[in-house]
């Protein structure tokens, strides 16, 4: 008799081993206990005691992705389509969504692998921005001019395209544009109950850079935040330790800031759909 | 078992922070070797080679968190042995010595694996400080693995050589790595400051206070060069006799010679190949040479003309930290 998901995918609480294996933090159930959904979805399938069939559909092929990684701890890998069995655990990247509301034990969910199409959309946008495409096409002039002209406009594609690192800034660009999670909780005040939760509505890990010499930034959803250094302890904190409670996170920097410097901290991540502060049990 | 993803390639460069607990993100560059081993006596000579090359290497730039993943994914490496010395001693030698050895793996002089141990977070505040020491931890993990496993997807055995400075924290090195064993090349202290001073390694460092705030601990502004090399020769000597064990061996300049090459890769369990004359080569080119066109000329009777009494005096505060250490870690 097949299983319904949503009685058998328990969370769990797996920091340890999704920061191990990945280094991502471990899955957060929320909304309607009927449906489970998360930033960062995880299902360890350890205590599994039937076999599970989960459909995986990618539209590239699976092994170009670092985020789809399907541990069969028996068996052999197979991605288009695996079955889950008892021991094995599939682990779903950051950002994707899985709400299982049927009574059906099949798991089917799709992740899109960005193609060239992606990478080449993504570097016209950059070039775009460049000071060389921002002047005039000497249409009307002598064609040494235009050949002068092309001749740029191809070195500065060329050049682009020759970044050792252009992979990498595009990945950036994704994981920085990505949506955050839609959270129900309201903006964070001063007299929200210490015994609150802090979790993480960032679609990806937070990546601090230094913006100035005393000033550090996190872009998240298109939007650039900039903090005192002195607030990049908090930040990582956050990053690597939520959900936690709010008393947590007092008792381990009241010391340096004062009660007041952290609520404000944590309203300026709660308005800029970093981090969202929920009652405890809400299921977040 | 599919191939390893970084089968041929490493990291040739991280781009650290300045405050690397603080922005953990870097990129890090990586090369393409291939199976090419790293021949050369310092692991940037051999990358130079090939960004050099014709046509040059290729190269592709990741985040640091790629790398530590992509290292996660191959088996944990436990090194062979390791290499600290205090400059100018002899250390290069040693390295190339044990290049000989099939399947061994020798990286000499790490740029990024100095960074990494360098670097102290004691300011960033507590949470910071004791996350960046994970972090570094496993980014020496990473390293180890990737130096192991580039050239055919195995792990081949390791010997790290270390930069001078990193026996300042050759005690941490120790603290991750207990049973692994320890070669510490020293050589007499005026012989050291006389070649420190004329390479220009230490006073480059002694004008910037920052920079030797980091690594010594100490700003070093008002000091003669041969106090400051004295001072930080002396640091070397204090760090090495804080983390020498029974695993550890020191082996002084005057000593070494093909017999003494043959018991330290004995003493880490290394074969060198049976024939002499493979090591007894290794004496007769400048071991600094990347091209090995260069011959060994004995530079002590010159380096011992250039000792003067104020080199003699920095040197004197070393003098008794020297003697302890070779005799604690005498073969």
């Amino acid at each position: 008799m097949p299983t319904a998901f949503r009685d058998i995918l328990v969370p769990h609480t797996i920091d340890g081993f999704l920061l191990d294996y990945f280094g991502r933090r471990s899955l957060h159930l929320r909304g309607d206990p009927a449906r489970f959904a998360g930033v960062e979805a995880a299902v360890l399938a350890r205590d599994i005691e039937r076999t599970l069939e989960a459909r995986v559909t990618l539209e590239e092929a699976p092994d170009a992705s670092h985020d789809l990684l399907l541990l069969q701890l028996s068996g052999s890998a197979a991605f288009e389509a695996a079955t889950l069995v008892a021991g094995d655990a599939l682990y779903l990247p950051r950002g994707s969504w899985q709400a299982p509301e049927s009574e059906s034990s099949q798991l089917a969910f799709a992740i899109h692998n960005p193609t060239g199409r992606d990478l080449l959309q993504w570097l016209f946008d950059h070039l775009k921005r460049h000071e060389y495409f921002q002047t005039d096409v000497p249409r009307f002039a002598a064609h040494g001019v235009q050949a002068d002209y092309l001749t740029e406009m191809r070195r500065v594609v060329v050049r682009a395209c020759r970044a050792p690192g252009m992979i990498e800034l595009f990945n950036r660009y994704r994981n920085e544009a990505a949506a955050p999670r839609p959270c129900s909780a309201s903006p964070f005040s001063g007299d929200t109950p210490a015994s609150h939760l802090i979790v993480m509505t960032a679609p990806r890990r937070l990546r601090l850079r230094r913006a100035a010499p005393d000033t550090v930034s996190i872009k998240s959803n298109g939007r650039v935040l900039r903090f005192p250094i002195e607030a990049a302890q908090l930040l990582h904190f956050l990053d690597d330790r939520a959900p936690v409670a709010l008393s947590e996170f007092y008792a381990a920097f009241e010391p340096e800031f004062d009660r007041e410097e952290l609520n404000d901290f944590l309203a300026v991540l709660s308005g800029g759909g970093i981090a969202a502060v929920v009652p405890p049990g809400s299921g977040y | 078992m599919r191939e390893a993803l970084t089968r041929g390639w490493l990291p040739f460069e991280i781009a650290f922070d300045p405050k690397p607990a603080i922005i953990t993100d870097a990129a890090v560059r990586w090369i393409e070797l291939g199976e090419a081993p790293l021949a050369e006596p310092f692991l940037d000579d051999t990358f130079s080679r090939l960004k050099e090359g014709t046509p040059p290497a290729r190269v592709l730039e990741t985040g640091i968190d790629a790398m530590i993943r992509l290292a996660g994914r191959l088996p944990r490496v436990e090194p062979a042995g390791f290499v600290f010395h205090v400059s100018r001693c002899g250390s290069t030698l040693i390295a190339n010595a044990i290049k000989t050895a099939a399947g061994v793996t020798v990286v000499s002089e790490s740029h990024p694996l100095t960074r990494i141990l360098t670097v102290k977070a004691d300011a960033c505040g507590p949470y910071l400080a004791a996350r960046w020491e994970r972090r570094r931890r496993t980014l020496v993990e990473a390293l180890f693995a990737l130096y192991a496993n580039y050239r055919t997807g195995e792990a081949e055995r390791l010997v790290v050589k270390f930069t001078s400075v990193s026996i300042l924290a050759m005690s941490l090195v120790r603290s991750w790595y207990p049973d692994v064993p320890c070669i510490i090349s020293v050589r007499d202290p005026a012989e050291v400051i006389v070649a420190g001073m004329k390479a220009g390694v230490w006073p480059s460092v002694k004008p910037h206070p920052e920079l030797s705030c980091e690594v010594f601990g100490w700003p070093g502004d008002g000091m003669s060069d041969e106090e400051y090399c004295g001072r930080g020769l002396a640091q070397f000597l204090q760090a090495a006799l804080d983390a020498v064990d029974e695993r550890c061996k020191v082996v002084d300049y005057e000593d070494l010679n093909p017999a003494r090459m043959r018991e330290i890769a004995s003493f880490l369990r290394i074969e060198l190949p049976e024939s002499p004359a493979a090591i007894e080569d290794i004496f007769t080119v400048y071991s600094k040479d990347p091209t090995r066109s260069r011959q060994f000329q004995s530079d002590r009777p010159r380096k011992q003309k250039e000792i003067t009494p104020a080199i003699r005096e920095a040197a004197r505060r070393c003098l008794p930290l020297y003697t302890e250490l070779r005799s604690r870690g005498a073969w």
